[in-house]
């Protein structure tokens, strides 16, 4: 097909590269068509120069604890499909794959406590009811004691007794946090 | 808690595939969804911000999409690229915003970066969009300002890709016309 001034717009409608490729062949010698080549590149410049970028410090963790917890990522005995500390220790040849589902989940209900507790911070920081310093104190408390359990289980990653006091720990803490946002949330 | 918080940070940052980034959303998995916010989280505010034009909306936009892609997940087919479905719910969130809007709408920076070459056709443009109707506004965006393929963006907005094709066209004619009107035209004035 020979190009002419008939077939530019079937070419931008196209947006074929083969038939743009002819057309601007054609608008070489061709004044009308280069001019209409021309403004549909600047608007293309232009338009990409709309695409706009800028930082948002603080949309993924507000995204994070918007997203409510699922109940299927929690750790352990939490997760049904996941196998239990207990089975993991009378079982003493507990598979690499068994005790990376383990990790996956554990990693997956840490970081909804987390969540939780990042809501629950600016009223754990600043209020200074008596109530509140008690449930500041009691997760002071927790954490350290996590924060051993976890290294004694470093050691000895196979101990069903240390994975169980662990999941109670973390069972807790997510207890308090919850008490924390229920009852000492200042009304709005 | 730090080295969890360190090692979820750095595994969210890694390089997801389409297909790992849906399987680990439909299992509840928040990293899921920390990567698809880590790899499409800057187009996802472009687009929102192009069709709200307030910087506000196009946060609130993106966080409604991820719940609502955290709550419709099982409803994920597999027919389109994942990150195509959430474009498409993006999208949709943002013609319901359009729709209910209560902020005004901003003028983009003038500063935007050392590429920008073209202030007046860009905010004449900017103007010129606003006068288009919805769909070739939609069409526009995601093809010329993000550079989504024609087939993209008929899953994105769920139209065959000859319409794609077709709306485009008409866009561009009638920005055309409305960048050419009044013979004082922003297209022709910088050549």
């Amino acid at each position: 097909m020979k190009f002419d001034c008939s077939h530019l717009d079937d070419a931008l409608r196209e947006d074929d590269a083969e038939l743009m490729a002819a057309a601007r062949e054609h608008a070489a010698a061709c004044e009308a068509c280069r001019l209409q080549l021309q403004s549909w590149d600047d608007l293309s410049a232009a338009a990409r120069e709309l695409h706009h970028e800028w930082e948002s410090p603080g949309l993924w963790d507000r995204i994070d604890v918007s997203l409510p917890a699922r109940p299927s990522s929690a750790w352990l005995l939490l997760r049904p499909a996941a196998p239990r500390p207990a089975a993991i220790a009378s079982r003493q040849f507990l598979t690499e794959q068994a005790l990376q589902d383990v990790q996956v989940s554990e990693a997956a209900y840490v970081r909804s406590i987390d969540r939780l507790a990042r809501i629950a911070r600016p009223v754990l920081d600043q209020s200074p009811s008596p109530l509140v310093a008690n449930y500041r104190e009691k997760l002071t408390v927790l954490d350290a004691a996590i924060a051993d359990l976890k290294d004694n289980l470093e050691r000895n990653r196979l101990n069903a007794r240390l994975s169980l006091e662990l999941v109670s720990l973390y069972q807790e803490k997510q207890k308090t946090l919850q008490e924390v946002l229920q009852n000492a949330t200042p009304a709005n | 808690m730090q080295p969890e918080a360190g090692m979820a940070a750095s595994r969210a940052t890694q390089p997801a595939t389409d297909a790992a980034m849906a399987e680990l959303c439909l299992q509840g998995d928040q990293l899921g969804f920390e990567r698809l916010y880590r790899t499409h989280g800057a187009r996802m505010k472009s687009i929102a911000w192009n069709m709200l034009r307030n910087h506000q909306d196009a946060e609130d936009a993106v966080q409604d999409t991820f719940l609502k892609v955290q709550r419709s997940i099982h409803t994920y087919n597999g027919r389109s690229s994942f990150s195509t479905w959430v474009y498409r719910i993006l999208v949709n969130t943002c013609t319901d915003t359009q729709r209910n809007r209560q902020r005004q709408t901003e003028e983009l920076p003038e500063n935007l970066s050392a590429r920008e070459s073209n202030v007046p056709l860009r905010i004449a443009l900017e103007r010129a969009l606003g006068r288009l109707s919805e769909k070739h506004r939609a069409v526009f965006l995601l093809a010329e300002v993000e550079g989504f393929t024609h087939s993209e963006i008929a899953s994105i907005l769920d139209i065959p890709l000859g319409t794609s094709k077709g709306w485009l066209f008409e866009a561009r004619r009638e920005l055309q016309r409305l960048l050419s009107a009044g013979g004082d035209s922003a297209l022709r004035r910088i050549r």
